[in-house]
């Protein structure tokens, strides 16, 4: 017998020889069927160390040109999306990588990616979630490995709870990698104190667009 | 089976001496301890949300558990639908054989780890260096802890026995170019700098599980520094190692296993990152890894699984609630404990793992005061467990389940007790031995020094606590 099946019906025998009745679930709650709450977005995200600004659609790159100047924010790295693509048409003619040959970039990206910027498929709002699909438009790592990982995500494209969002890709089948972002990538290992930017993006900038 | 090379029995009580003896660990762990339950608090402002959360928690492991063969054949199956190979490893060593082929296969050469205990339970650092290879813990408190040679005191917060400053001497000491300095931020800059560098080498990432879905064939992390991603992500080839209890049903599942877990391990409302990997990097994905392996670990779960009541044990979700709210853990931290999974928790699961004759004495180490179980998400009884193995270590029944069965018990604390018993069940003797107690108190044997130590010396009464309810009753009268 292979180790699979030995150890299948070890758990097989184990299971008919003293069966239990299982723990029994509590009543059934009502699930959120309400609108996402925005507000608790907002501050949740805020409470995480993220920036978050909430406008028009229309109004992010503008913001974003300014925020740039401010900061001296020069060279982005995009993907394949449409914030690529709008960012990339932008008047104020920013500096833009597009991250699309890992095997030629990769070693760049580590080295000198600034900051990453791309389009969050969605989010769930009653945590100050971002989600980050894998696929074809938007490389993995775009979302980790620049220390600032500028976000764009839709309101429209919310979930309240993360109970609802679960529906979503129980329906729909999930992607090679879903991501669930909650704010900068941040450690408390060292003698409980908070220090952000452990291995992902220190600084987490969020556009919550209608 | 472990990077432990001792039984954990093995000078248990040397261990304990010295822990208590420790100042600053001991001022580490009151801090660090008060802290998370503080932030957990926190986190449950409504005590009977909770409650129903707890219950619903316990429902949904008992009930993967309850269908824990058909699920893993699901998850094997919606796995390999997914492009994700599955090994099934019946021991430690079965798994280490299992790793150190795959690395072989794929010609790695540098490999990375996020966090993972199943990985620290099989000792699968020292079983690849055996084999030649170095792997880097890349999870900042587990990297700390591996360039110091020592193991994780925590199952959540690796380096919690440590404070700043001798984290900041052994950086100073151990990576060129890095000057002494105490401050958090930039400690944990250095540490990134050197692991972004590991991350982009690495050619193998190895990874635990924190729920894997059989739903969808999902396998889901959990963390907050990014270090998990950046394992299972950017080397070509991400081997992932699961205990086989960690399977859950469905995707529905998981919200409520989400809302108990970080709250329960560091008071966060959700981690920074929840990672769900179902397949490696398709044609059209520009990155991700191209290989993606699964390895099931057994390794005494079946085992543990046969009994109804052990079975709970399974249900664990690894949160670290248990020891967090421990007074033995918190006064003596992980190390004392000589194990990969230390405090209450670990209590259950090391004896029926390395049998009650190499591991039975831990179950000592607990005042069955009742926190632990009071805090549990996913509601496992666990001061009923370390009864129950207390009494299996001392049990002469041969159908017992656990292995090492009876081998706590000595002659003479058995003779202690059949003595007492004779004398509790027979009245006449019982008042007879009570009187000469009683009057005879001041000519009585001392007690042994292993009490006397830390305890005033007990005495009995002037009088039995039946003479004095009667003495009572005939003044009244």
């Amino acid at each position: 017998m292979k180790p699979r099946d030995r150890i299948l019906s070890r758990l097989r025998h184990g299971r008919a020889a003293s069966p239990a009745a299982p723990y029994p679930a509590p009543q059934a709650q009502a699930t959120a069927d309400s609108a996402p709450d925005i507000d608790a977005m907002v501050t949740a995200l805020q409470a995480a160390h993220a920036e978050v600004f909430r406008m028009d659609e229309s109004a992010w790159p503008d913001h974003l040109a300014s925020l740039a100047e401010q900061r001296a924010w020069q060279q982005w790295w995009v993907g394949r999306d449409e914030v690529a693509s709008t960012w990339q048409a932008h008047g104020s003619a920013p500096s833009v990588t597009v991250f699309e040959d890992w095997e030629r970039q990769k070693s760049t990206l580590f080295e000198s990616a600034p900051i990453g910027l791309s389009l969050a498929q969605g989010g769930i709002a009653d945590t100050g979630t971002l989600i980050v699909e894998s696929g074809s438009a938007v490389p993995r790592t775009l979302s980790l490995v620049p220390p600032v990982h500028v976000v764009v995500v839709r309101e429209n494209s919310l979930f309240p709870d993360m109970a609802t969002a679960m529906v979503h890709y129980s329906r729909h089948g999930m992607p090679t990698n879903l991501i669930f972002i909650s704010g900068p990538s941040k450690t408390a290992d060292i003698q409980q104190t908070m220090a952000y930017g452990a291995h992902g993006p220190r600084e987490l900038i969020v556009y919550l667009c209608r | 089976m472990s990077g432990f090379t001792n039984h954990p029995d093995q000078d248990f009580g040397v261990r304990i001496h010295d822990a208590l003896g420790d100042a600053e660990l001991r001022e580490s762990f009151h801090g660090a301890m008060t802290f998370l339950r503080d932030r957990r608090r926190a986190q449950f402002p409504d005590p009977e949300a909770l409650e129903t959360l707890r219950d619903s928690g316990a429902a949904i492991r008992d009930r993967a558990l309850a269908q824990l063969p058909d699920l893993l054949e699901q998850l094997e199956d919606r796995c390999r639908h997914n492009g994700i190979q599955v090994h099934w490893a019946e021991t430690a060593e079965d798994a280490n054989r299992i790793i150190t082929g795959l690395i072989r296969a794929v010609n790695g050469k540098r490999i990375v780890k996020g966090k993972s205990m199943a990985t620290e339970e099989i000792g699968l650092n020292t079983a690849l260096e055996a084999a030649g290879f170095t792997c880097l813990e890349s999870d900042m408190g587990e990297y700390i802890v591996q360039q110091a040679h020592e193991t994780p005191s925590h199952i959540i917060m690796p380096a919690i026995h440590r404070n700043k400053a001798s984290i900041a001497r052994q950086f100073a000491e151990q990576i060129p170019d890095t000057p002494y300095t105490e401050d958090v931020d930039e400690l944990i800059g250095t540490g990134r700098r050197v692991l972004r560098r590991a991350f982009a080498e690495a050619d193998v990432g190895i990874s635990g599980v924190n729920f894997a879905v059989a739903e969808t064939g999902t396998l889901c992390l959990v963390e907050n520094e990014g270090n998990g991603r950046m394992s299972t992500t950017v080397p070509d080839t991400h081997i992932a190692v699961m205990g086989l209890e960690k399977v859950i049903e469905k995707l529905a599942d998981l919200p409520d296993l989400m809302r108990l877990l970080p709250k329960s391990a560091t008071g966060q409302a959700i981690t920074t990152y929840v990672n769900m990997i179902s397949g490696p990097r398709r044609d059209d994905e520009s990155d991700g890894p191209r290989q993606v392996h699964l390895v099931l670990l057994d390794n005494g779960r079946s085992r543990i699984y046969a009994d109804r009541q052990l079975r709970a044990t399974l249900r664990c979700i690894r949160c670290g609630a248990c020891m967090n709210h421990c007074p033995v853990y918190e006064r003596l931290g992980g190390h004392a404990y000589g194990t990969v999974y230390p405090g209450p928790i670990g209590q259950v699961v090391m004896p029926q793992l390395f049998g009650l004759d190499h591991a039975g004495k831990l179950t000592q180490a607990c005042s069955l005061n009742g926190a632990c179980g009071e805090v549990c998400p996913v509601r496992i009884p666990l001061p009923d467990l370390i009864r129950r193995l207390r009494h299996e270590g001392v049990s002469t029944d041969p159908a017992s389940p656990v292995r090492g069965h009876g081998r706590q018990r000595r002659f003479s604390e058995a003779l202690i007790w059949r003595v007492w018993c004779f004398i509790h069940t027979r009245p006449p003797l019982y008042r007879l031995v009570t009187r000469v107690a009683t009057r005879a108190r001041h000519w009585l044997p001392p007690l042994p020094r292993a009490w006397t130590r830390h305890r005033a010396p007990l005495q009995p009464a002037d009088r039995s606590f039946q003479e004095m309810m009667r003495h009572r009753e005939d003044r009244r009268s």
